[in-house]
């Protein structure tokens, strides 16, 4: 069945389309991997959390260091709702920030 | 009055044949659809306006220079036809130059697996290869640059004509772009037809962030890989990726800007011109343009069906899935068979957005049909 090419045509046009779609398809295959690999290695990082930091000492550290700050700003806050202004804030507060402050 | 009838008969009004007539009708319509319906009025509107100049009588604005009567008799087409397709074949090259300086790989980049797209939808070109071969009416190289129009790419086909086919160029390219123009008439049936509601409705991930060296190294590594496996494609490839490392470059805006604006349009001035120019009407009435006007549906109707089925397929193999719709965007036709993926996606889903995963299968499909122009090349010419 020769759809009505001749022979030596029908086998030129058959080998052009084999050759012709598997070299699309493995140059294009060639250039998945290239353009894969390259982005692996040169993509910009991803900056997602990543979920096992939240259990590492340096994180706790700075959970602690936040949560004493927050009651040492909310004692300071009672205090001073209590005693008069003037003569309060830089009591509370550490030696060194009080030199910023004052 | 002797003198008045030879003067008569020196006119274009005494010597104008029906058929060129007609032509020049046609060359309005495509001048009015440019002008009045603005579609793809830079290529329809040189195009309308070189068939009208072209077919007017007596003119011999298409004749060719020859060794014997000189570049002198030669008409302005026939000379940008000679020297800008058939003999340098430069302007489908300088096209690409400023088609790669406006092409963005970010979405190909960022999202790789799009590439095979771009391959699948070449198999519209081998459909009507096939399809031309079977008429009996077209030899092997005449059947390659009808099947090229399947690549949906119009400086490819112009290339690959000019080079295996040029009696047929001005054919080939009319049907090519028209078929361009008309993308989002005719692929939206066909999407359809190949996909369900529920496939259209995917929901795509918006994609990653793609970082400046990888814009800089990844055209040098297209470039490098194509022209090594297939080197008659270099002209393509290599102006095309000239063109967009020039933009990605940073380095020199001015001539990218260069490469987008005015070579770009002055390349597409002269091309356009001499492909309406190429339509002169004793090649047109024919059975075999008809022929090859069917034949170029074929191939853009399978192309566009081969990158449908085929993100199908990888959807079977795939964690996260595609819309099969950005398929149909590996057939080139850059970008309106992206929009028109985007559109159909949103038609059935109005959270998809599918306009940027849709430009890698449409950058892959340009990467692609010059590939296979390559191979035709290669094989066809050496053979």
């Amino acid at each position: 069945m020769t759809f009505g090419v001749d022979p030596a045509t029908l086998q030129e046009g058959l080998s052009l389309t084999a050759i012709g779609v598997s070299t699309a398809f493995a140059l294009l295959i060639v250039l998945y991997a290239g353009v894969w690999v390259v982005g692996r290695f040169l993509g910009p990082k991803r900056t997602e959390p990543d979920a096992s930091d939240s259990t590492s000492p340096d994180s706790r550290d700075k959970a602690l260091a936040a949560a004493v700050a927050v009651s040492v700003l909310r004692e300071i806050q009672d205090n001073s709702a209590a005693l008069p202004p003037s003569s309060s804030d830089n009591q509370l507060l550490p030696q060194r920030e009080r030199s910023v402050i004052g | 009055m002797a003198e008045f009838i030879d003067f008569y008969q020196s006119t274009g009004i005494a010597n104008i044949a029906w058929q060129q007539a007609v032509m020049i009708l046609v060359g309005l319509g495509f001048i009015f659809l440019a002008v009045a319906r603005n579609m793809e009025p830079y290529e329809l509107l040189p195009i309308g306006l070189g068939i009208v100049a072209v077919n007017m009588p007596l003119t011999g604005l298409a004749v060719l220079p020859t060794e014997d009567a000189g570049v002198q008799e030669a008409g302005i087409f026939g000379i940008t036809f000679h020297y800008g397709l058939a003999f340098w074949n430069i302007l489908p090259p300088l096209m690409f130059l400023g088609l790669g300086a406006g092409t963005d790989f970010g979405p190909m980049i960022a999202n790789p697996k799009t590439l095979m797209l771009g391959a699948a939808a070449q198999i519209g070109i081998f459909a009507a290869f096939w399809g031309a071969l079977a008429t009996g009416r077209f030899e092997i190289p005449e059947a390659a640059a009808i099947g090229i129009i399947g690549g949906a790419d119009g400086p490819t086909t112009i290339f690959i004509s000019a080079k295996l086919a040029p009696d047929m160029l001005g054919i080939t390219a009319v049907i090519a772009y028209s078929y361009v123009a008309t993308v989002a008439f005719i692929q939206p049936p066909l999407m359809k037809l190949f996909t369900t509601r529920k496939e259209r409705e995917i929901e795509m991930k918006p994609l990653r962030d793609v970082s400046r060296r990888e814009k800089l190294i990844i055209p040098l590594v297209i470039m490098i890989a194509v022209i090594l496996i297939i080197p008659r494609s270099a002209p393509l490839i290599s102006m095309f990726m000239i063109g967009n490392l020039l933009k990605e470059s940073g380095v020199v805006p001015r001539l990218a800007q260069a490469a987008t604006d005015v070579i770009l349009y002055t390349a597409t001035i002269f091309l356009m011109l001499t492909i309406g120019a190429q339509l002169e009407a004793e090649r047109v009435f024919e059975l075999d343009t008809l022929l090859i006007l069917v034949l170029g549906l074929a191939a853009f109707s399978a192309g566009t069906a081969g990158g449908i089925l085929f993100a199908k397929v990888m959807n079977l193999f795939l964690k996260e899935k595609i819309n099969p719709l950005i398929g149909s965007a590996g057939v080139s036709a850059v970008p309106m068979a992206a929009r028109t993926s985007h559109h159909l996606g949103q038609e059935a889903n109005p959270k998809n957005f599918l306009l940027y995963h849709a430009m890698g299968p449409n950058a892959a499909g340009v990467i692609g049909s010059a590939g296979v122009a390559g191979v035709f090349l290669a094989l066809i010419q050496s053979g």
